[in-house]
């Protein structure tokens, strides 16, 4: 016991920390998966949420609510306009895709510091979770076992979104043969509207409930981008378990894995993922099951 | 019902189907042979709106779709059955039909027809696509295409890879469909497959449509069919 104490903490830090790269990941793995479209300003709709928190929340279940739907409407609006300004471009064509998503999210940056400020921004939650808890002796944020269990239940509900509603079918037929899926007339790009849509929703909802673990900051959506494309390049395209069995192990690098070998932190996440796609080129496990 | 006029059509600016006109008649069955890489499937991709043309125009009922994308072309009433079956994988037969029966108010073929027609499938109702074998996935493919309501269905080597017995099975479904008034455009490397089916045989060629007979008298006599397919073959 005394072996696993100090690293309790660490653990369940990197739970948390991998649920909410999930939540931000599947979206990502949305938005390629099925809409086949490479988007990297998904991490700038998660700083719209945040930034969105960071603004609205003054420790109230109030505030947090109204942050919640002003940041997911925002981050969800931001997710349709992409599909309007990526109408025109080739599914296939990820250059074109990757150059003129790389191209909003560094303006949406710049208006997102401009409007903010250069300032990492604190974000206050409501005062009833605010509190530490005693976890085997160590004081825990409140905030944070909440938050693990809201995520917990979001992975839940996108996998019966996935796996037991018509828009999850969809999604499924989608990912295995999107002309077929237009052949029963359904249209290319209602799909890829209501893909990219869920998909900022989901880097909104995100954005606005994890502000208190990566917080609102200029270097929020680079990072929260580079460490989802690592969750999705580990988890594999249109996986919801690989996705998440992914996100908790990048969760766990981060946080467990640095209070174990602290000199090789730095190194650990890319060690990691190159080892996998050394083992398993398509990721942890292949594609939407319900697995 | 079908009327194809000038049409070219290819992949990269290559063209693969040169000046291609054809006409199939409401309820009838065309079947269009020719060898491996003739332009068959192109010609079927280009009138499902999975190809856009180059130029030429295809019309389905007096309505041009030459160009409309392949959703579009859909809703008009054209079904596809494409080589290869194209199932989804990671979709049970029972979504497949609930997937493509989705929005159609008052349909004629529903979920219970469709399983009437191919009792197989209902055996199979949980079972994903990656697991059923070519002959169930060829009926999923032909009740996914039929729930779309189609009055023109195109079949893309419906019999391809398919035992004796499965090939015959689908075949009688598809001569069932046509007895029902559903326009059918078949699509076969084989000549003995398509005659078993067809009401008219067109031969192609190099993207080109070099012979468009009556089927009853490919039956009597299909040397000269024969003949032109041997020719394409040995080019």
């Amino acid at each position: 016991m005394d072996r696993v104490d100090p690293y309790l903490i660490p653990a369940l830090d990197g739970v948390a920390y991998g649920l909410l790269l999930f939540v931000v990941a599947s979206g990502l793995v949305l938005s390629f998966g099925v809409a086949g479209i490479l988007n990297l300003a998904h991490g700038t709709l998660y700083a719209i949420g945040a930034y969105v928190a960071a603004t609205l929340s003054d420790g109230s279940w109030l505030a947090l609510l109204l942050a919640l739907a002003a940041g997911v409407g925002a981050a969800t609006a931001g997710g349709a306009a992409l599909s309007g300004m990526l109408a025109a471009v080739p599914r296939g064509d990820h250059l074109t895709q990757a150059l003129l998503t790389f191209g909003v999210a560094l303006a949406g940056g710049s208006l997102l510091v401009m409007a903010f400020g250069a300032e990492n921004l604190p974000v206050r939650v409501p005062a009833t979770v605010d509190r530490p808890v005693d976890l085997a002796g160590h004081a825990y944020a409140g905030y944070r076992l909440v938050f693990i269990v809201v995520a917990a239940a979001l992975a839940l509900a996108l996998h019966a979104v996935v796996n037991r509603t018509r828009a999850g079918m969809l999604v499924r037929a989608a990912v295995d043969d999107p002309d077929m899926v237009a052949c029963l007339g359904v249209s290319p790009a209602r799909v890829r509207l209501g893909v990219l849509a869920a998909s900022g929703a989901l880097a909104g909802t995100a954005g606005v409930l994890g502000a208190p673990i990566i917080g609102p900051g200029p270097s929020t959506a680079a990072t929260v981008l580079l460490l989802s494309l690592v969750v999705v390049v580990l988890g594999g395209l249109g996986s919801v378990g690989g996705t998440l069995l992914a996100a908790l192990a990048v969760g766990e690098i981060q946080t467990l894995g640095v209070a174990l070998a602290p000199t090789a932190a730095p190194f650990l996440l890319f060690a990691a993922m190159a080892a996998v796609l050394a083992a398993r080129s398509h990721g942890l496990i292949r594609r939407w099951s319900p697995a | 019902m079908l009327r194809i006029s000038g049409l070219n059509a290819g992949y990269g600016g290559g063209t693969v189907l040169h000046d291609v006109a054809l006409t199939v008649e409401a309820g009838r069955i065309q079947a269009i042979v020719g060898r491996n890489g003739a332009g068959k499937t192109t010609l079927v991709h280009a009138i499902a709106g999975l190809l856009r043309p180059y130029s030429g125009t295809i019309t389905v009922s007096d309505v041009d779709l030459a160009g409309k994308p392949a959703h579009r072309i859909a809703r008009t009433g054209v079904g596809l059955v494409p080589q290869g079956r194209r199932v989804f994988a990671s979709l049970t037969v029972a979504e497949h039909l609930r997937l493509a029966l989705a929005g159609r108010h008052n349909p004629m073929w529903t979920v219970g027809r469709v399983l009437d027609l191919m009792p197989r499938l209902a055996q199979r109702l949980g079972h994903r696509g990656n697991q059923l074998s070519g002959g169930e996935q060829q009926m999923l493919a032909l009740a996914r295409a039929l729930l779309t309501q189609p009055r023109l269905l195109l079949l893309d080597e419906p019999c391809e890879g398919l035992a004796g017995e499965v090939a015959s099975r689908v075949r009688e479904v598809i001569a069932g469909l046509a007895a029902g008034g559903m326009t059918v455009l078949i699509v076969e490397q084989q000549l003995h497959h398509a005659i078993q089916l067809a009401d008219r045989i067109a031969v192609l060629d190099y993207g080109r449509l070099i012979a468009d007979e009556p089927a009853d008298g490919v039956r009597a006599d299909p040397a000269p069919i024969e003949a032109l397919l041997s020719i394409a073959q040995r080019r």
